[in-house]
């Protein structure tokens, strides 16, 4: 409560950068989810009733408000697996909406007044734990897993063909980002005091998204870059804070003509990776 | 008796303005395969252009319908140049995305003009009632029932009995195919995003007629249970829409007059549980053609 | 090749710092006036009753300032539009508490929006006074917060005894909100004071902020018959559903308390609005209210309703208190000079403030809406 006003910019960036990572990893398998908020949901609430209610610490409560997302995660990713493309995407979104209106009129957690009570999420919770995933997320993309998340990203077929287990990689994808929004809802309610319904609308689902498909959907980096600059930016436009989401609006528009990959792409960070250290050698 | 009549009459009411939309959002997605995420915000819009001419240049409300077709149709135009025509097909669902963007900056700039209030639409027709034995049916009721009939019925013989129609089914079967016989595909995309969004205009003009309000959030929840309606129609089907949408619509009247009263609020819970329930169980809803094959 | 990289490079650095430049750089600049923060909303479906409040504070600003400010200084109102958003609210007053470091604060102007901030509020030991909270029960325990307002709870059996005074209503039927606090509440009011005036309750249904469309809900409720419909929620509904529920032939009439205030509904309702009765506790015609409604008329064009007066006083009171506890920092001293405030003289009427909650102590005026005026009903 003694947060700086500026601390709590750096703490939002921390909980987007969790949030955009979470829906990385699905779509790095090529599942595009629009209904992330849905997760998010359910970590923010269940995480908060652990606390509130039960008096859990914080931590623990993050913990398991993230196993609870993940196991959701199964839930839904598992006849997500029928779907593909633009189905699965409407399909998430659907999810999305039902989470939404669930919690407007379930009661005991607030229903449409929401839920309040909650505190503790500072600056070095929210980094260590954006930074452990970050770490965790980019071990797991360099390792046999994550280039059978590419494969499998690629052609679904050649990658079966090739040996993996196409559903087993696209649960664990699937799963792991909603744990992760999960763990992120968990911060966020820590740190508004207040949820409700309206915290986790589609449009959140929409922002998240952004912060990926700007920053970059293609490396790790680029969610991570999404995330702080378009966190960061409506502090900086606070002078045009009505027509903010006009320039979003363009933003969106601009990049899926020009650059639908994002700003940092894989030649791009290759091309920074080669100017920053020369001395250590890059396979393309 | 008196009362599910009543009750019948109101959903229809309803379901007629999601078949409206829902149209729109099926013509589209049958040539494109894309879902115009900005349809709910074109309908948006027409509303409120639909009231600007109403209230500001005091014109008649049969002008207001025209000019939020009219609207409507430019704005389908700017749609498919800007998010379909000039984005690259290798991103998987860059134009949907981009239409995304498209509608918060159309929602954005209803935001500033309305000042985020909800905006009296003014009584237009004479609010006289019929009564038909223990049912009120209103002016309002038939026209809006009459118009959306009118454009369904026009739909239609454009669809099945004119040129344009059918170079529009020949796009959506194989648009390859279709350009060698010589259609313009260009063209046909261009009509298809002008009447899809047409429709949205002035079926937003309908909406305020009925319900005497707009917001600029009006278009956020109608174009998502759009959505909900055309799958369960049958993603590309126009009779499905039109069907969906009653469907839908009977649906949720039915829920608030009949489920006990603290549960009404789960109404809006309806469209996405068909939505989902639909996708995973009959994908192809109920006259589409459409399966789970598609990979974008 | 190399160029292009350090471009790129240099420019995302770049852009990084400047971001970080920006927001060190929002932090203010320490004062030497009494600053009140005043966190309302001027867009968003609040802004019905924000707009007017912002510009009766300011009138009380200028006058304040015009006789001299405040042991010697002027007043200064730090105001930030809450667009009618709560996690906007709670950021603002935050803000305001930490970075302009305010000592009072004229606000917030919803009872969702006080009922989230008022913690926050109270911990930091500052002062608040709601205008428009009317929540019941929203104050109570509290310190430091207060509201301008009367506790609904007090007004509802007052409305209901006038009710059944001129329409002899037997059956009532009841629209309740279900996101906000002050709607809720009245609603519960209204279902206790029904009860116990004898009054059958035929159904209650729920509807949530934002709805648009009360067909099939006005069809169900008119089924019931009943004579009178508790509209418990705010403007923007509360006229649809008049609207509609005219529209399906309902003669009867419409009871609420503070929702009925807004001369909104009388804009977008019409003449649907006739026969709603509320209990004000504002009154144009009182010889105190003229030189406010004067000033209001000429700044606005418009008559000043409930809120504006109270968030008028408000201020006055305020500044009443500072000279009081000769303190504008002490808020302990503050609360209690505000606490002894007798009879205090201004539009709005504070009779005082209560001693175990934050509400004041305020008159009842029966208020009926008729060919779209507000006619006060004489007591």
């Amino acid at each position: 409560m003694s947060e700086g006003y500026l601390t709590g910019i750096f703490i939002q960036i921390g909980i987007n950068v969790i949030l955009a990572l979470s829906l990385y990893l699905p779509f790095s398998t090529g599942q595009i989810s629009l209904g992330h908020a849905g997760f998010m949901a359910i970590g923010g609430y269940f995480s908060s009733i652990l606390t509130v209610n039960f008096g859990f610490p914080l931590l623990v409560a993050m913990v398991l408000a993230g196993v609870l997302s993940c196991f959701f995660g199964i839930l839904v990713g598992y006849p997500a697996l029928r779907l593909k493309g633009i189905y699965l995407a409407i399909a998430t979104m659907g999810f999305g909406i039902i989470v939404q209106i669930f919690f407007q009129n379930f009661n005991y957690t607030g229903g449409p007044m929401g839920f309040q009570g909650m505190k503790g999420t500072n600056f070095i919770l929210t980094y260590v734990t954006a930074i452990v995933f970050s770490y965790l997320i980019w071990r797991l993309m360099n390792s046999r897993i994550g280039r059978a998340f590419e494969a499998v990203n690629e052609d679904e077929i050649a990658a079966a063909a090739m040996g993996i287990n196409i559903t087993r990689i696209k649960i664990l994808a699937f799963s792991l980002g909603a744990g992760l929004a999960g763990v992120a809802g968990a911060l966020d309610a820590h740190y508004v005091y207040y949820i409700d319904s309206h915290n986790y609308s589609f449009l959140r689902s929409v922002e998240m998204l952004l912060f990926l498909i700007m920053g970059g959907s293609q490396v790790v980096w680029g969610p991570i870059l999404g995330a702080v600059i378009l966190t960061s930016l409506p502090e900086v436009l606070r002078f045009m804070a009505g027509y903010r989401m006009i320039f979003y609006g363009c933003l969106m528009m601009f990049l899926m003509i020009f650059r639908p990959q994002g700003i940092l792409d894989r030649r791009l960070l290759l091309r920074l990776k080669n100017y920053l250290v020369p001395w250590k050698v890059s396979h393309s | 008796m008196g009362f599910l009549l009543q009750q019948l009459i109101n959903g229809f009411m309803l379901g007629a303005t999601y078949s409206l939309l829902a149209i729109g959002y099926t013509l589209v997605f049958g040539l494109l395969k894309l879902l115009n995420m900005a349809h709910g915000e074109v309908y948006m819009i027409g509303a409120f252009f639909g009231w600007t001419i109403v209230t500001m240049i005091h014109l008649p409300i049969y002008l207001a319908l025209l000019g939020a077709f009219v609207i409507g149709g430019i704005l389908g135009i700017i749609v498919e140049f800007f998010c379909f025509r000039l984005v690259s097909k290798d991103y998987p669902l860059a134009s949907m995305l981009s239409t995304i963007g498209l509608g918060v900056i159309l929602q954005n700039f209803a935001l500033v003009f309305s000042g985020g209030e909800m905006v009296r639409f003014p009584e237009m027709l004479r609010t006289s009632n019929f009564y038909i034995g223990p049912v009120i049916i209103s002016e309002v009721h038939l026209v809006i029932f009459g118009i959306a009939l009118c454009l369904m019925l026009m739909l239609n013989i454009l669809i099945y009995k004119t040129k344009l129609g059918k170079s529009m089914r020949a796009v959506a079967e194989d648009k390859n195919v279709a350009s060698m016989y010589g259609i313009n595909v260009n063209v046909v995309t261009m009509a298809t995003f002008f009447i899809s969004s047409s429709l949205a205009g002035i079926t937003g003009v309908l909406t305020a007629l009925a319900y005497h309000s707009i917001t600029p959030f009006m278009g956020v929840e109608q174009g998502l249970k759009g959505l909900a309606v055309i799958v369960l129609g049958g993603l590309g089907s126009v009779s499905g829409a039109m069907a969906g949408g009653i469907i839908l619509g009977l649906s949720e009247v039915i829920a608030i007059a009949y489920l006990p009263a603290d549960f009404t609020g789960y109404k809006d819970a309806i469209a996405f549980a068909i939505l989902i329930g639909i996708l995973l169980f009959k994908p192809t809803g109920l006259f589409g053609k459409f399966g789970l094959e598609e990979k974008v | 090749m190399r160029r292009k990289n350090n471009l790129y490079l240099f420019g995302m650095v770049a852009v990084v710092f400047c971001f970080m430049l920006f927001t060190f750089s929002s932090i203010s600049f320490a004062q030497s006036a009494i600053k009140i923060g005043l966190p309302i909303a001027i867009t968003g479906q609040l802004s019905g009753y924000g707009i007017g409040e912002v510009e009766a504070a300011k009138i009380a600003v200028e006058e304040i300032n015009a006789a001299g400010g405040v042991l010697g200084k002027k007043l200064e109102l730090i105001h930030y539009d809450t667009a009618s958003d709560h996690r906007q609210t709670i950021n603002i007053v935050r803000k305001l508490i930490q970075q302009d470091k305010v000592t009072l604060i004229c606000g917030p102007l919803a009872s969702q929006e006080a009922k989230l901030t008022f913690p926050i509020i109270e911990e930091a030991k500052v002062i608040a006074m709601s205008p428009s909270s009317l929540a019941p029960g929203l104050t109570d325990g509290y310190k430091y917060c207060f509201r301008n307002t009367a506790a609904e709870d007090k007004l509802v059996p007052l409305c209901v005894e006038k009710a059944k005074e001129l329409w002899k209503i037997k059956k009532a039927a009841i629209f309740q909100v279900q996101d906000d606090p002050y709607g809720k509440g009245m609603g519960e009011e209204f279902k206790k004071s029904l009860a116990a005036k004898g009054i059958e309750i035929t159904i209650i249904l729920p509807f949530n902020q934002k709805e648009t469309d009360f067909s099939a809900k006005v069809t169900r409720v008119l089924a019931t018959k009943p004579d009178t419909m508790v509209l418990a929620g705010l403007y923007n509904e509360q006229s649809l559903i008049m609207l509609e529920a005219r529209r399906q032939g309902y003669e009867g009439s419409f009871l609420d308390g503070a929702g009925f205030t807004s001369p909104k509904i009388i804009e977008i309702a019409g003449d649907a609005a006739d026969n709603s009765l509320f209990i004000s506790t504002w009154s144009m015609e009182r010889k105190e209210a003229k030189r406010f409604v004067d000033a209001f008329r000429k700044n606005t064009g418009k008559d000043p309703q409930q809120s504006d007066a109270n968030t008028y006083d408000i201020i006055k009171v305020f500044a009443n208190a500072i000279e009081m506890a000769n303190s504008y920092t002490d808020t302990d001293a503050l609360q209690k000079a505000l606490r002894n405030v007798k009879n205090f003289p201004g539009p709005s009427g504070i009779l005082g403030f209560e001693q175990k909650s934050g509400d004041a102590i305020r008159k009842g005026y029966p208020t009926i809406i008729k060919g779209k005026k507000y006619i006060l009903l004489e007591d």
